[in-house]
C-alpha cells in the first residue's frame, strides 16, 4: 500500500507535466494518454517477487531507482559523448543520445522518428490509449514517460538488405524511456541490430512492439552493454501474421537489475519465432531473461535456446512459459535453458513452463545447470592449455552454441567485439 | 507374470470405478462443523494426552488465521469447511482386539476392495492396517512384526503404546504451519498409521494401508508418521478408494517420513478415490502433504504414486535431503480423465553434500481433464557436488485434455549439476493404426501405449502392486477417446 | 475357375482417395491360397495406398469397388478384426511405441487373435518358447525381445522386428510394404529366408518392392506393375528382371 502510495505521488497527472515542462507544446490527446496511462499504472500492482514472473528478481534495487524522488528526466545529449559511426552501404546507423536522435545521415523512408511535433497523426496512430489497457507495469511506465518514437515499417514486397543499427546511449544519472515499433508489411524483410549503452546510475525502460505481417521476415539482435549501477527494463511484444518469420536474438551482460520479458503472439497459421537469448552477468549484478510464447495459431513452431553464464556473486533468472490454446492443432514447441555456473557465489533459478490446451503438439523442453566439465578442463590441460585458456576456451564454446545463431556477417562481426568482452567473464 | 497382467486387465475392462459401494455399517459421527469443543471432543474420544491436545489447538488457532489457498492451475469451487464432519467411526464400543471382533460388514467391504485382511490370506507377505473412514479398524501382522521389533499399529495405538516416539517425532517434517491443509489436519486428524522400524531392522514383510472413505459427508484427514532408524529399511504402501456421491467429500492427510543414517524408505502410494461422474459431479478432493527427512547420512528416501483417482488431486511428496549422502527419489504416474484435475509433483531440497535426487514424472490426460506437474529442485549453497535428474513426460488423448509443466530451478552453488528435461505428446494415431493391424482393439491399443509410457514409474512399484497399478491404469482410461 | 486352389483375396475394381486425391482408380487384383505375388511400380503409383487401403487405414477413402478376404467383405471390417482373421501388414515405416516391450506386444497380439477364435490365452512357456526360435531364425538377440517396440532400433531391425511378428502371428496373407528397403544384402537375405519359411499351401503373400533382388530370393508366382492407381502389366520373374533393365518408362508410355 504504502508502494501504491509512492507511485500516486510521483506520478500524478501534475507531475508529468512538470516531468516533461521542457515541452509545454504537448497537444491535448497527448496529455490525454499520459493521463490515461498514469491511471492505468494506479490501476496496478508494483511488481513483486511473490509474483511468479518477478520470483528471484533483484527487484529492490530497480523499484527504489523507479520511484526515486530526485526523478530525472531533463538530460541533453550533449551529458554523452557519442563516437561517430563510420558510413557504411550495408548498414545504417541510428544514435540515440539519452533518447535524443544524434546521426546525420538522411534516413529512408521505412525509418522515421516520430513525435507529437513530427509525422504527428502517425504518431497519434500508434500510441492507441485502447491498446495500452493490458500492457504490463513496465509498458505503462514508458507510455507516461515517453516523448517520441522510432518507427521502422517497410512496404509490402520490401526487402531492406540494408542493416539497420540502433544504438541507445544513456549518460549517468539518465532516466529513459525509449519506444520502438517495428512493422513489417506483406513480404517484406528487415534486419535490425539494437545495442544499448548504458552508463553509471541511468535507468532505461524500454518498449520495443513488433508487427510482422503475413509472410514477412524479422531478424532482430540485441544487446544490452554490462554496466554496474545501471538499471535496465526491457518489454518486447511480438505479433506474428500467417506464414512470418521472426528471429530474436539477446545478449544481456547484466545490470544492478536487468530484466528482459518478450511476450509473442503467433497469431497467424504456419508463424515460426525463433528466439536465442544469452545472459552473462558477473560481479553482483543481475540478469533477468522472460519468454513467452504464445501459440494462437495452427501449424505454428516456436523455438526457444537461452544459456546463461554466471560468475562472482552474480544471479540470473530464466522464465519461459509456452502456450497452446485449445484447438490450436499442428503446434511445434522447443524450449531449452543451459546454463553454467563459474562460482560458488553465483545462482540461477530456472522456470522452464509449458501449458498445453490441445494434444496435437510436440512439445518439449529442458533445462540444465552446472559447472565446467572436469573431463573436458583435464582433456584440455593435457594438451598442454593452461586452466584460465582452458576455462575460456570451454565458456566460449558453450556461448557459442547461441551465438551461432547470428547468420548475418555484420552482426557477427559486431558480436565478436563483445565475445572478446565477454572473456572477462 | 505378464500373462497374469493381461488377463487381469482384461477383467478390469469395460468396468466403471468399481470400488463406488456403500456400506451400511452403524457408525458414530459427529455433526458437520469445526470448533475448538470438536477438537477437545475428538482427542478425548481418543484419550489422548494433554501434549497432544494441546497441538492440535495451536494448529486449531493457527488455521482459523489463515486464508484457503487460490489455486493457479485449478478450477475448484470454494469448500464450506463448516459443512463437513470431522470425525466419523464405525459404531463398536471399545474396538476390536482382534480380527474376530471385527465387524463382518467390515471385513466383507475390504474383501469387496480386494484387501483380505485374514492373515492366512493370499496376499500373504503383506502386512496390512486398514482405515475406514477416519479409524484404523484393523492391523495384520502384528506378532510377526512385534518379533522383529517394528511397530505397525494405528496412530491412536501409538499414542496410547508409544507416546515418546509420537512426541519426538510428530510434526516434526510437517510442521502445522506450513500449509492450510497440514493446519487443518493437524487440528483435526483423527487416525492413520504409525512405523516405527529400529536400529538395523529390514522389515521382513511389506507394509500396507488400505483408506476407505465411506460415510457420507465427511472428511478423511489421517497422519501416517514413518520413522526408520539407523540402518533400517521398510517399504510401505497406501491405497485408497471411497464410494460413488454426488457431492465432494475432502481428504487432507499428511505424511511425515524420516530416515535417520543409513536407513531407507520406499513409500508407494496407488490412489483410486472416486474421481466423480464423467459429468464431473461428485469425487474426492485429495490435498496431501506429503514430505519425507532424508535426516540422517546416506539415507533414502523414493516415492512412488499412481494417482488415477480423485476428483482434485494436490500434492507434493517432497524430499528434504539434509543427511550427506542421502537420496530422493519420486517417480510418478498421475492419469485424469473426463473433468479430473490434478496438480502434483515434487520438492527435491538439496541441504547436504553429495545429495543427490531423481525425479521421474507421467502425466496423462484424457478427454476433458487437466493434469499439471509442479517441482521445485533447489541446490542450496552447502550442498555441494550434488546432482538432480529430472524426466517429465506428458501424454495427451483428445484434444480437449491439458498438460502442463511448471518446474522451477534454483541453483547456489557451483558444484551441481541439474538437469530437467520434458516432453509432451499425444498418442499418434499411427500407433493406434499399428496395434490395430496386429489385432489389437483400440481400447486395449491405448492400454499398452499407456503402460508403455509409464513403464519406468511401473517397475517402482513392489510387485503384487504393478499389476494392481497396470489394472487400474486401463479401467480408468475407459472411453479416453470417443 | 479351373483352378481347385480358392481365392484368399480378391479385390475389384477399388478407387481410393486421401485429402480429396484419387489414388487407386478401378484396380483388380484377385490372389488365391499358397500364392506369391509382387507388386512394383513408380513412386506414388499408389503401391502404399493399395497395402494400406486392405488394411483398414482411415486416412484412405474408398470412393467404389469391393475387397473380399477369405470370402467376407472387408471393407465394413475393423481394422483389428481384419488382422484377427489372419491379414498381415508389414510396414514401409515401422513404428515406434515406446516402453511397452516387444514381448508384452506381440502376446497381446497372439491373445487377441486366439480370443477373436475362441481359445485360451496362449500359455506363456509355449509362447516364449516360440518366440525365442523365431528370433533365432531371424537372427535377432535375446535382448530385442525385452526392448520397446522398434523404440531406437536400427532401419534393418525395425525390417526384421516385422517379419518376427509375422512369423509369431501366422496370418493367412501378408503385405509386405518394401520390407527390403533400407535392408544390407544379409539383413535382405535372412528376411527372404523367413518369408520363405511361411510359404506353403496355406498362405499367401503380397510383396511389393521397388527392387528386383528380393524377388530373385522369393520367386513370386506373379508379378504386378502398378502405375496411376491400375495394374497396368502382369507378368512372372522376368517381368521384374526387365523392369531392372529398362526402368518404368516404357510400360507407363505405352499406356
Amino acid at each position: 500500500m504504502a508502494d501504491q502510495e509512492k507511485i500516486k505521488n510521483l506520478f500524478s497527472f501534475e507531475k508529468i507535466a512538470s516531468i516533461t515542462s521542457g515541452k509545454p507544446d504537448y497537444p491535448d490527446w497527448f496529455d490525454e494518454f499520459k493521463r490515461l496511462s498514469t491511471k492505468n499504472l494506479m490501476d496496478q500492482n508494483l511488481p513483486s517477487i511473490k509474483d511468479s514472473e518477478w520470483e528471484s528478481t533483484k527487484i529492490n534495487s530497480l523499484t527504489k531507482k523507479l520511484f526515486n524522488d530526485d526523478f530525472n528526466f531533463s538530460h541533453s545529449a550533449n551529458d554523452l559523448i557519442v563516437e561517430d559511426t563510420k558510413k557504411d552501404p550495408n548498414k545504417i546507423t541510428i544514435s540515440f543520445s539519452n533518447g535524443i536522435y544524434m546521426c546525420s545521415e538522411e534516413l529512408p523512408s521505412h525509418i522515421k522518428i516520430l513525435s507529437h511535433i513530427k509525422d504527428k497523426d502517425k504518431f497519434r496512430d500508434l500510441l492507441d490509449i485502447k491498446k495500452e489497457n493490458n500492457s504490463s507495469f513496465s509498458s505503462t511506465l514508458n507510455s507516461i514517460i515517453l516523448s517520441d518514437l522510432l518507427l521502422i515499417e517497410t512496404s509490402s514486397n520490401q526487402k531492406v538488405d540494408t542493416l539497420i543499427h540502433i544504438i541507445n546511449h544513456a549518460s549517468n544519472e539518465a532516466n529513459l524511456a525509449p519506444r520502438i515499433e517495428i512493422r513489417a508489411a506483406t513480404n517484406s524483410s528487415v534486419k535490425i541490430l539494437e545495442e544499448v549503452r548504458t552508463s553509471n546510475d541511468s535507468i532505461m525502460n524500454h518498449v520495443l512492439r513488433v508487427n510482422c505481417q503475413k509472410n514477412a521476415n524479422i531478424e532482430f539482435y540485441k544487446v544490452i552493454q554490462r554496466q554496474e549501477n545501471s538499471h535496465y527494463l526491457g518489454t518486447q511484444d511480438i505479433e506474428a501474421s500467417e506464414n512470418a518469420r521472426i528471429k530474436f536474438f539477446l545478449w544481456d551482460f547484466g545490470g544492478d537489475t536487468s530484466k528482459t520479458v518478450t511476450d509473442t503472439k503467433l497469431l497467424g497459421k504456419k508463424s515460426e519465432i525463433n528466439y536465442s537469448a544469452l545472459f552473462t552477468p558477473n560481479k553482483y549484478l543481475h540478469s533477468g531473461n522472460q519468454i513467452k510464447i504464445n501459440h494462437e495459431a495452427s501449424h505454428t513452431k516456436s523455438k526457444i535456446k537461452v544459456r546463461g553464464v554466471l560468475n562472482d556473486h552474480s544471479s540470473g533468472v530464466f522464465y519461459g512459459k509456452i502456450k497452446v490454446k485449445e484447438s490450436v492443432t499442428k503446434t511445434s514447441a522447443f524450449m531449452e535453458n543451459k546454463n553454467l555456473l563459474l562460482s560458488d557465489d553465483a545462482s540461477i533459478s530456472s522456470k522452464p513452463i509449458l501449458e498445453i490446451y490441445n494434444d496435437d503438439t510436440e512439445c518439449s523442453h529442458s533445462a540444465t545447470s552446472g559447472s565446467i566439465d572436469k573431463e573436458k578442463l583435464f582433456y584440455l590441460k593435457t594438451r598442454g592449455i593452461d586452466e584460465v585458456e582452458a576455462k575460456s576456451f570451454l565458456v566460449n564454446s558453450f556461448i557459442e552454441e547461441i551465438s551461432g545463431e547470428i547468420t548475418n556477417k555484420k552482426i557477427q562481426d559486431i558480436f565478436k567485439k563483445y565475445l572478446v568482452q565477454s572473456g572477462q567473464l | 507374470m505378464e500373462k497374469q497382467q493381461n488377463k487381469e486387465i482384461n477383467e478390469f475392462l469395460k468396468k466403471n470405478y468399481e470400488y463406488g459401494f456403500e456400506t451400511d455399517i452403524e457408525s458414530e459421527t459427529l455433526p458437520p462443523g469445526i470448533n475448538e469443543d470438536v477438537i477437545r471432543i475428538i482427542s478425548e474420544k481418543k484419550k489422548e494426552p494433554e501434549f497432544l491436545l494441546n497441538w492440535r489447538l495451536k494448529a486449531f488457532a493457527h488455521w482459523k488465521k489463515l486464508k484457503a489457498p487460490e489455486w493457479s492451475q485449478l478450477n475448484i469451487d470454494p469448500i464450506d469447511y463448516q459443512s463437513i464432519s470431522y470425525f466419523s467411526k464405525p459404531k463398536q464400543d471399545d474396538g476390536p482386539k482382534s480380527l474376530d471382533e471385527v465387524d463382518p460388514k467390515l471385513l466383507e467391504t475390504y474383501e469387496k476392495l480386494g484387501i483380505p485382511l485374514h492373515e492366512r490370506a493370499k496376499l500373504a507377505g503383506v502386512a496390512v492396517d486398514a482405515v475406514f473412514d477416519s479409524v484404523s479398524v484393523v492391523t495384520t501382522f502384528k506378532d510377526k512384526l512385534a518379533e522383529a521389533g517394528v511397530i505397525f499399529c494405528s496412530f491412536s495405538e501409538a499414542v496410547q503404546d508409544h507416546p515418546e516416539l509420537i512426541k519426538k517425532y510428530l510434526g516434526k517434517v510437517v510442521p502445522y504451519r506450513d500449509n492450510y491443509f497440514a493446519a487443518l489436519n493437524a487440528a483435526v486428524f483423527s487416525d492413520g498409521t504409525f512405523v516405527y522400524i529400529p536400529k538395523g531392522v529390514r522389515c521382513p514383510m511389506e507394509l500396507s494401508t488400505y483408506f476407505r472413505i465411506n460415510e457420507a459427508k465427511t472428511g478423511q484427514f489421517e497422519r501416517t508418521l514413518i520413522v526408520a532408524d539407523e540402518k533400517s529399511y521398510v517399504s510401505y504402501l497406501e491405497g485408497c478408494t471411497a464410494p460413488m456421491r454426488d457431492e465432494n467429500q475432502l481428504h487432507a492427510a499428511v505424511v511425515e517420513l524420516i530416515a535417520l543414517n543409513d536407513a531407507e524408505i520406499k513409500y508407494s502410494t496407488v490412489q483410486n478415490w472416486y474421481p466423480g461422474d464423467e459429468k464431473g459431479k461428485g469425487g474426492i478432493y485429495n490435498f496431501v502433504t506429503k514430505r519425507g527427512d532424508c535426516r540422517g547420512e546416506n539415507s533414502k528416501i523414493s516415492w512412488t504414486q499412481i494417482e488415477t483417482g480423485s476428483a482434485i488431486t494436490w500434492k507434493y511428496p517432497s524430499c528434504i535431503l539434509r543427511g550427506n549422502n542421502s537420496t530422493g527419489e519420486f517417480h510418478s504416474i498421475a492419469l485424469t480423465n473426463n473433468l479430473q484435475q490434478a496438480d502434483t509433483g515434487t520438492k527435491m531440497i538439496h541441504l547436504g553434500k553429495n545429495t543427490k535426487s531423481k525425479i521421474i514424472s507421467k502425466g496423462i490426460s484424457a478427454k476433458s481433464s487437466q493434469n499439471t506437474y509442479r517441482g521445485l529442485v533447489s541446490m542450496s549453497k552447502g550442498a555441494s557436488q550434488s546432482r538432480n535428474y529430472t524426466q517429465c513426460d506428458s501424454l495427451l488423448i483428445g484434444n480437449k485434455s491439458g498438460a502442463h509443466t511448471f518446474p522451477s530451478i534454483n541453483v547456489n552453488n557451483t558444484s551441481s549439476t541439474l538437469e530437467h528435461e520434458a516432453t509432451t505428446s499425444k498418442i499418434s494415431d499411427d500407433q493406434l493404426f499399428y496395434c490395430q493391424q496386429r489385432g489389437i482393439d483400440e481400447e486395449d491399443a491405448i492400454g499398452l501405449i499407456v503402460s508403455g509410457f509409464c513403464k519406468e514409474v511401473l517397475n517402482e512399484l513392489p510387485m503384487e502392486f504393478a499389476v494392481e497399478a497396470r489394472a487400474l491404469l486401463q479401467v480408468n482410461l475407459e472411453g479416453a477417446i470417443g | 475357375m479351373s483352378n481347385k486352389k480358392e481365392y484368399v483375396l480378391e479385390i475389384n475394381d477399388l478407387s481410393v482417395s486421401t485429402s480429396g486425391s484419387k489414388i487407386l482408380d478401378g484396380l483388380n487384383l484377385s490372389v488365391k491360397k499358397g500364392e506369391t505375388h509382387a507388386i512394383m511400380g513408380p513412386n506414388g503409383s499408389g503401391k502404399s495406398t493399395l497395402a494400406k487401403t486392405i488394411a483398414g487405414h482411415t486416412d484412405y477413402e474408398i470412393n467404389s469397388g469391393t475387397i473380399k478376404f477369405l470370402g467376407n467383405d472387408l471393407i465394413s471390417m475393423p481394422i483389428e478384426e481384419r488382422s484377427n482373421l489372419g491379414l498381415f501388414l508389414g510396414f514401409q515405416y515401422p513404428i515406434e511405441i515406446p516402453g511397452l516391450s516387444n514381448t508384452a506386444f506381440l502376446k497381446a497380439a497372439i491373445n487377441a487373435q486366439r480370443k477373436y477364435n475362441n481359445l485360451e490365452d496362449i500359455p506363456a512357456n509355449e509362447f516364449l518358447l516360440e518366440l525365442k526360435s523365431k528370433a533365432d531364425q531371424l537372427g535377432l538377440d535375446q535382448s530385442f525381445l525385452s526392448r520397446g517396440v522398434n523404440e531406437g532400433f536400427s532401419g534393418g531391425e525395425k525390417k526384421r522386428n516385422e517379419i518376427l511378428q509375422m512369423l509369431m502371428l501366422n496370418p493367412k496373407v501378408s503385405i509386405l510394404d518394401e520390407t527390403d528397403s533400407g535392408l544390407d544384402i544379409d539383413s535382405m537375405k535372412i528376411v527372404a529366408d523367413g518369408v520363405n519359411s511361411t510359404r506353403n499351401k496355406e498362405t499367401s503373400t503380397i510383396v511389393i518392392t521397388h527392387y528386383e533382388r528380393l524377388l530373385n530370393y522369393l520367386e513370386p508366382d506373379y508379378v504386378h506393375v502398378i502405375n496411376d492407381g491400375q495394374i497396368i502389366k502382369t507378368g512372372d520373374l522376368t517381368l521384374a528382371n526387365e523392369l531392372e533393365k529398362k526402368g518404368y518408362e516404357w510400360l507407363t508410355k505405352k499406356k
